[in-house]
C-alpha cells in the first residue's frame, strides 16, 4: 500500500510540475461557466435544461482531454524512463498503472465537485424543485465513475501507443463516446453505453423520471466499465518494454 | 545492422560477487541486454542466471527484488531532489523509518551529495543526476548490480572511487562503450557478437596473452580463441 501511495503521489507531482494538473483542474472549472453565466429564459424546466445541457456537453469535452492527458503521460512515463525506474525498484507494473489511475480520479474530483457546486448554485429555488439534491449529486458521481472509465481507456491507450498518437486517439475515442448523447443526438439516455449515459443523464436531468436509480445504475456500470479496462491497461503494461 | 537481431538467445551464467564487463558488436545489444536483465523489455529467447539468480523469477522476493538497474542518465523524475530520491528508493524497498534515515545518511555522505541535497537533480547537472541514479541503486542492497555506461559525467579519479564497489556478494554487470576505462573495476569480460556470447573469459587472459583491456583487445581474444567458459580460460 505504502508503495502504491507513493507512485501516485509522484503521480500527482508530476502533473503539478508539468502544468497538466492546473490544465485539468481549469478544463473542468471553465464546464460550469456557460451555465454560471446563463441569463434566466423560457420556463423553468427548460431553463434548468438550458444550464445543465451546456455543462454536461462541457463535461464530455473535459473528460475527453483528460483521456488524451492519461494516455499521453501513460506513454510519456514508458518513453521517459520513469516507469522503467520504477519497475527497476521492485514496483509491480500494474501498481504503475493504478497508482496513475488514483492518481487522475483524484484530479478529476478536485476540478469536478467544484465545478458541479458552481453549477447547483446557479440555480434557483424554482430549479430546485424540478432537479433534487440528491438525484444531482448521484448524477455527478456517475460523470465522475464516467471519468474514471475513460481515464483508463487513456492509460490503456498510453500503455499501448506512443505519447501524441495515444492522446490523439484517447481524445477522440472519449470525445466521441461522451459528447454526442449529451446534444441529444443518438443514442438516448436509456440506450447510451454506460459512461457516456452518466452525461447525458447530466443533460436531462430535469426531466428524468427516475434520475437517482438511472444515476446509481450509470455508475455502477461506468465504474465496472472502469474496472475492465484497468485490467486490460495493467496487461497490456505487463508486455510493453520500457 | 538493419534486420539483424541485436540479441538472438543469448545464454548467460555469472557467479556470485564476479564483475563483469558487458561489451557488444553492435554498441546496441549490451545495454539491450541489461534492460532485459532489468526486467524493462521482455526476452523471448536466453537463459540467464546471474549469482544463483534465475531470470525472471516474480516471487515477492526474487530477481525484481535483489537486482538493481542503474540506466546512464538517473532514470528518474528530474524534478525530485537527491533527498526525495534516495528517500523514495529507500522506501520502495521497504525499509522503515529509522532505517531508511541512516542508509539515506550513508548514501550522501558517500555520493558527496550535500550540496545539492534539497535542489532538484535537474539542476545539479549529469554527473549529479548519475551520483543519485547509483546511489538509489545500491541504498537497497542489491545482489546484483546493473550498470549501463555509469558515471560518464565524474572525472576519472571520483568515478573509479564511486565504482569501486564493496562486498565479496555483490555481482556487478557493467555494460560500457569504453572498456579501457573499466581495468581494475571488473574480473571478466563478457563479448557480444552478432547477438551470442561470441567470448566469456576472465580478465586476466587479457593480460596473459598481451591483450589490453580495450574492445580491440577484447575482439582479438575473441578472434584468437574460442569461447570459453571463465572457469575454464582462468585456470
Amino acid at each position: 500500500m505504502s508503495r502504491l501511495l507513493a507512485v501516485a503521489g509522484l503521480a500527482i507531482r508530476e502533473l503539478w510540475v508539468t502544468f497538466r494538473l492546473l490544465l485539468l483542474v481549469a478544463g473542468l472549472l471553465v464546464t460550469a461557466l456557460p451555465s454560471a453565466l446563463l441569463t434566466p429564459q423560457g420556463v423553468a424546466s427548460d431553463h434548468i435544461s438550458g444550464r445543465l445541457q451546456p455543462f454536461a456537453i462541457g463535461l464530455g469535452a473535459a473528460l475527453a482531454l483528460l483521456a488524451a492527458v492519461a494516455a499521453g503521460s501513460m506513454a510519456s512515463e514508458r518513453s521517459e524512463g520513469t516507469a522503467g525506474w520504477l519497475v527497476s525498484r521492485a514496483v509491480p507494473r500494474p501498481m504503475v498503472v493504478i497508482g496513475w489511475f488514483l492518481a487522475f480520479a483524484l484530479v478529476l474530483l478536485v476540478g469536478l465537485a467544484p465545478s458541479a457546486a458552481l453549477v447547483w448554485l446557479t440555480l434557483g429555488p424554482v430549479d430546485e424543485a424540478l432537479v433534487q439534491p440528491l438525484g444531482y449529486a448521484l448524477a455527478i458521481l456517475a460523470a465522475w465513475a464516467a471519468g474514471l472509465a475513460v481515464v483508463a481507456l487513456g492509460l490503456l491507450l498510453g500503455s499501448l501507443l506512443g505519447t501524441v498518437s495515444s492522446g490523439l486517439v484517447a481524445l477522440l475515442v472519449a470525445g466521441a463516446l461522451l459528447v454526442p448523447p449529451t446534444l441529444g443526438v443518438l443514442p438516448t439516455l436509456a440506450y447510451a453505453p454506460a459512461p457516456a449515459a452518466a452525461l447525458a443523464l447530466v443533460a436531462e436531468l430535469p426531466s428524468a423520471s427516475r434520475p437517482i436509480a438511472d444515476a446509481l445504475r450509470t455508475c455502477g456500470l461506468s465504474l465496472a466499465a472502469a474496472g475492465g479496462v484497468l485490467v486490460l491497461a495493467a496487461a497490456a503494461m505487463q508486455r510493453a518494454d520500457l | 545492422m538493419a534486420g539483424r537481431r541485436l540479441l538472438d538467445g543469448v545464454e548467460l551464467r555469472v557467479p556470485v560477487g564476479a564483475r563483469l564487463l558487458l561489451v557488444s558488436e553492435p554498441e546496441a545489444s549490451a545495454p539491450l541486454l541489461l534492460g532485459i536483465l532489468a526486467g524493462l523489455m521482455r526476452a523471448r529467447r536466453g537463459r540467464f542466471e546471474i549469482a544463483g539468480l534465475r531470470y525472471a523469477d516474480d516471487s515477492p522476493r526474487g530477481w525484481r527484488r535483489r537486482v538493481a538497474y542503474v540506466p546512464p542518465h538517473g532514470g528518474f523524475y528530474p524534478w525530485l531532489s537527491p533527498l526525495e530520491v534516495l528517500n523514495l528508493a529507500a522506501r520502495l524497498a521497504g525499509f522503515g523509518r529509522a532505517e531508511r534515515r541512516q542508509r539515506v545518511e550513508a548514501a550522501i555522505e558517500h555520493f558527496r551529495l550535500g550540496p545539492v541535497l534539497r535542489r532538484a537533480a535537474s539542476r545539479g547537472g549529469p554527473g549529479t543526476l548519475q551520483r543519485i541514479g547509483l546511489a538509489a541503486a545500491l541504498i537497497g542492497d542489491p545482489e546484483v548490480l546493473l550498470l549501463e555506461d555509469p558515471l560518464r559525467a565524474l572525472d576519472d579519479a571520483e568515478r573509479a572511487r564511486l565504482l569501486d564497489l564493496p562486498g565479496d556478494r555483490l555481482t556487478v554487470l557493467l555494460s560500457s562503450t569504453q572498456p579501457e576505462s573499466e581495468d581494475g573495476l571488473v574480473d571478466q569480460v563478457v563479448l557480444l557478437r552478432a547477438g551470442r556470447v561470441a567470448l566469456h573469459a576472465r580478465r586476466r587472459v587479457l593480460s596473459e596473452r598481451g591483450l589490453p583491456l580495450s574492445m580491440r583487445g577484447i575482439l582479438a581474444l575473441a578472434d584468437g580463441a574460442p569461447a570459453a567458459s571463465p572457469t575454464a580460460a582462468g585456470a
